[in-house]
């Protein structure tokens, strides 16, 4: 920052190590329009490099109080502009006060830095983690701020319990719907299938729709940002009653994140299928199912011992999903399905909701943190 | 077989990531551990010792002098494989059946953490939710920046702002010291809104600029301070109660004190001043000498109608800034500390000394100290300061004249009810009282030539006396007051006020 044009008097330049050979992470900025393009690091990755303050006119002098360079994660909300939560703050002292007399180069390694949130830019809030190296003078300091990208990845099984719900409006409309997984990886592919148990509207088609919702804030001010990532029509024409459609959403041809849960605090972001039937009135049934998403990491570990072999999971496929721990039918104590009362035809949507009984996996009350202890020892 | 149990024997060890494979064999304790972890399957990567890993099922205890602990299992260990098959990220069910699955062996790849990182790995207390600090709850504090000062330090000028409570100066912070701790406020309370601080500005301030951030500066502070939870937080109770270490000694506070008269006189002192030297600055301000000071002493109002007198070491600034028992603008007071009626009345030749007794018998009497009875009449008639001479004259004669008394409280000779202590020059009374202090009937007096001795018990926090009646064993009584410090020091008054006197006459 330079006041009255009097220029800096020295540029700064941060390079890291091993950039040539780091992945790039394309990060979307603020106004949604460019990618910007930062390396990519991990959880406990050490961020190292150098640091190189060039002097602009040869033989001229810098005098400074000290020169330091800091690592920082940090909550940018935008509706509360200036008031940054830093959630992670590193910094080390490159240089103590004094005088410099010609260009200088600083190297710096901040060793296994935690990371535990990823990188996010959405349309509330930010996260990033960058490097800032501050040349501290007397009126005003020189500053030079690179951004890095973090990943955040994850582990899941392959095969996890399906999401299957039989929903619907009394004597118009019931429908059982099944989506194959309840946490998908960012490229992987949403198999599924709509069946009509009961058919008495003129339905025109169906689309589907993932959601993403970015809720900001705590307490009393809080925001709920919602965006439709990507839509399309799965059904065109009138099904009949027995008529099975098929879904099949490739995710890896969206713009997503994973899901986020009340990150440092500040924000979540959560992903939903949103499964709508419009009918000949142009009235919209709709039901939302809450996806986790999550990142598959591609890095191969070595392998720890000589003999390791890995976790023995049920191999199904896709069609058996009976073996695989499903949600029982929901139907209440007469056999039919529970649903809400229609709104009013004025009204433009309805929410086809169902009533939850403890069978139904619903991934959002699966809390990972729960956790068990046992002891071993008690044996028979 | 020889088993060496200091070195437990690890069967392979990758040191560099801090895995160690174990062998266990089961004892007559079992294994002789707990594994602890996730009931579900999967979920973020974590980097432990540098490496990412799905979440481990971790030993939580070990079980001294059994088979684990043996075998090198150290609590915190976080368990990557269990007889050869990999368990990363798998439900604790699954660790637990593959534990049992071997039998009586088992063997174990462990990855070693250090106990910091098993901190984090295991956050004790977890907030699921929103953060459970309660932001709502809401106090409004007299807290107000109502002026600024320069100080001159190392060659360097700075704007110091003074920081008030209740009007009363507390501490004052240079800018840079505000900023501080608004970003240490931030870190430590994530879940709320701060307000801004005013803007930084490398320049020189004009006064303009000065004031106006002397203005949000005070903003700042009482929307701050006015949520409970902050107020009460370790920052911000040591932000107002310390200035820089190297303005601790020299910074100036201003303290008011009230004279007799109820006036209210203000001094700048140094903020870890004594209460000696607070006492010389006010007796220099109003203007009185040496002779005065021996009759008047810096007191502390503690409740209605009671002062104490402080001790010369106590620093009266942070009594100043703790004690809001009064409405009035400060806890301090001068008071009359003279037990003898003759040396007052040889110091009222100083006119402006006289007032200062004269002040002092009218509150007297108002409290009741000085029981005017009939007489109460012909002194309000002589309340005037141009007839303090006279006023003083009269009040001399009432009982009560001079005496301090104390508060009402429980002493050990007496099983029901309290006593109202007084002492003057020449006796130590005590007056029966009810447990609620109405005063009764009552009263015992021990004239001074009985007192043999006297001490305090700072545990049992009392004020002992010991008497000797004529023809009868020296007693001791015990007062249950917690102005006993304070009581021995009126009674080594008396003591030495009687000694000048035999010595004089």
């Amino acid at each position: 920052m330079s006041f009255f044009g009097f220029g800096q008097s020295a540029d700064i330049d941060i390079i890291l190590d091993g950039a040539e050979a780091r992945k790039i992470a394309e990060v979307r900025t603020e106004e949604g329009r460019l990618k910007e393009r930062h390396p990519l690091y991990y959880d406990g990755e050490s961020i190292s490099g150098k640091v190189n303050v060039t002097l602009r006119k040869p033989g001229s002098r810098l005098e400074h109080q000290g020169i330091k360079i800091e690592f920082i994660g940090q909550v940018e909300l935008y509706y509360d502009r200036g008031n940054h939560h830093e959630f992670q703050s590193l910094v080390k002292e490159l240089a103590r006060p004094g005088e410099m007399t010609h260009s200088m180069s600083f190297n710096f390694e901040f060793v296994n830095v935690e990371k535990h949130y990823e990188s996010y830019t959405g349309a509330n809030v930010k996260l990033r983690y960058f490097l800032r190296v501050t040349v501290i003078k007397r009126l005003s300091d020189l500053v030079k701020e690179t951004d890095i990208a973090v990943h955040t990845l994850s582990s899941y099984p392959d095969v996890n319990s399906s999401i299957k719900m039989e929903v619907g409006i009394e004597d118009c409309l019931h429908i059982e719907f099944e989506y194959n997984k309840s946490k998908y990886h960012l490229k992987d592919v949403i198999v599924g299938k709509i069946y009509f148990l009961l058919v008495r509207i003129k339905i025109k088609h169906m689309e589907i729709a993932i959601i993403k919702k970015e809720t900001t804030g705590a307490g009393p001010n809080v925001f709920t940002e919602n965006e439709t990532i990507a839509k399309y029509e799965i059904m065109d024409g009138a099904p009949v009653r027995g008529e099975s459609i098929p879904i099949r959403v490739f995710l890896a041809g969206y713009d997503l994140t994973p899901t986020m849960r009340d990150i440092a605090k500040k924000f979540s972001v959560r992903y939903y299928l949103n499964l709508v039937l419009v009918d000949e009135e142009e009235r919209r049934y709709f039901k939302q199912q809450e996806i986790i998403l999550w990142r598959k990491g591609d890095r191969i570990r070595k392998p720890i011992s000589h003999s390791s072999s890995t976790v023995s999971n049920n191999v199904h496929s896709l069609q058996s999903t009976a073996a695989t721990p499903s949600t029982p039918e929901l139907k209440s104590p007469d056999g039919r399905p529970h649903a809400f009362t229609r709104q009013d035809s004025t009204n433009e949507t309805t929410d086809l909701m169902s009533k939850l009984s403890t069978g139904e996996i619903n991934p959002t009350s699966e809390d990972p943190r729960v956790t068990v202890e046992t002891s071993p020892v008690a044996e028979e | 077989m020889s088993e060496d149990l200091e070195r437990p024997k690890y069967l392979h060890t990758d040191s560099e990531r801090g895995i160690k494979v174990v062998v266990i064999h089961k004892t007559d304790t079992g294994f002789g551990f707990n594994v602890r972890g996730q009931v579900s399957e999967g979920g973020q990567l974590r980097s432990i010792n540098g490496n990412l890993y799905a979440p481990l099922q971790h030993v939580s205890a070990v079980l001294k002098g059994g088979a684990a602990e043996k075998a090198g299992v150290v609590k915190g260990d976080r368990i990557l494989e269990v007889n050869g098959k990999n368990v990363e990220g798998t439900t604790h069910r699954y660790v637990v059946e593959l534990i049992k699955s071997g039998g009586d062996q088992l063997t174990l790849t462990l990855l070693s953490v250090s106990p910091s990182d098993a901190e984090k790995l295991e956050p004790t207390e977890e907030t699921t939710g929103y953060s459970y600090i309660d932001y709502t709850e809401k106090r409004s504090l007299p807290i107000s920046v109502p002026d600024y000062h320069y100080v001159e330090r190392k060659a360097e000028k700075f704007v110091v702002y003074d920081i008030y409570m209740a009007g009363r100066h507390l501490c004052s912070h240079r800018y840079n010291e505000f900023v501080e701790l608004h970003n240490n406020l931030k870190r430590e309370f994530i879940g709320f809104n701060f307000p801004k601080l005013p803007g930084k500005w490398p320049f020189a301030l004009s006064e303009q600029q000065i004031d106006s951030r002397r203005r949000g500066l005070e903003q700042y502070l009482e929307k701050v301070c006015a949520i409970r939870v902050i107020a009460e937080s370790d920052l911000i109770q040591e932000f107002l109660t310390e200035s820089n270490e190297e303005n601790c000694g020299l910074l100036n506070v201003e303290i008011k004190v009230l004279l007799p008269s109820r006036e209210v006189v203000t001094v700048g002192v140094s903020r870890n001043a004594t209460a000696d030297i607070v006492f010389e600055a006010v007796m220099r301000k109003v203007g009185l000498g040496g002779k005065a000071w021996q009759a008047f002493s810096l007191f502390e109002i503690m409740e209605y109608n009671f002062e104490r007198k402080l001790q010369p070491g106590e620093i009266p600034h942070s009594i100043y800034i703790q004690n809001y028992t009064t409405a009035a603008a400060t806890c301090l007071i001068i008071k009359r500390w003279l037990f003898s009626i003759s040396e007052e009345i040889a110091l009222c030749h100083n006119d402006q000394i006289a007032t200062l007794f004269f002040h002092q018998a009218i509150d007297d009497v108002n409290r009741g100290f000085i029981y005017a009875g009939e007489r109460l009449y012909q002194l309000k008639v002589l309340q005037d300061p141009g007839r303090k001479h006279d006023y003083l004259a009269l009040a001399r004669e009432l009982p009560g004249y001079g005496e301090i008394i104390f508060p009402h409280c429980g002493c050990d000779s007496r099983k029901d009810g309290h006593v109202i202590p007084s002492i003057g020059l020449q006796q130590f009374r005590l007056r029966a009282c009810s447990e609620d202090g109405t005063p009764e009937s009552q009263i015992i007096e021990f004239p001074w030539d009985i007192v043999t001795s006297w001490e305090i018990d700072e545990e049992g926090m009392a004020f002992c006396l010991q008497y000797k009646k004529p023809e009868k064993n020296p007693r001791w009584i015990r007062i249950h007051t917690p102005y006993y410090v304070f009581l021995s020091e009126c009674c080594d008054k008396v003591y030495q006020e009687r000694r000048s006197q035999e010595e004089v006459g």
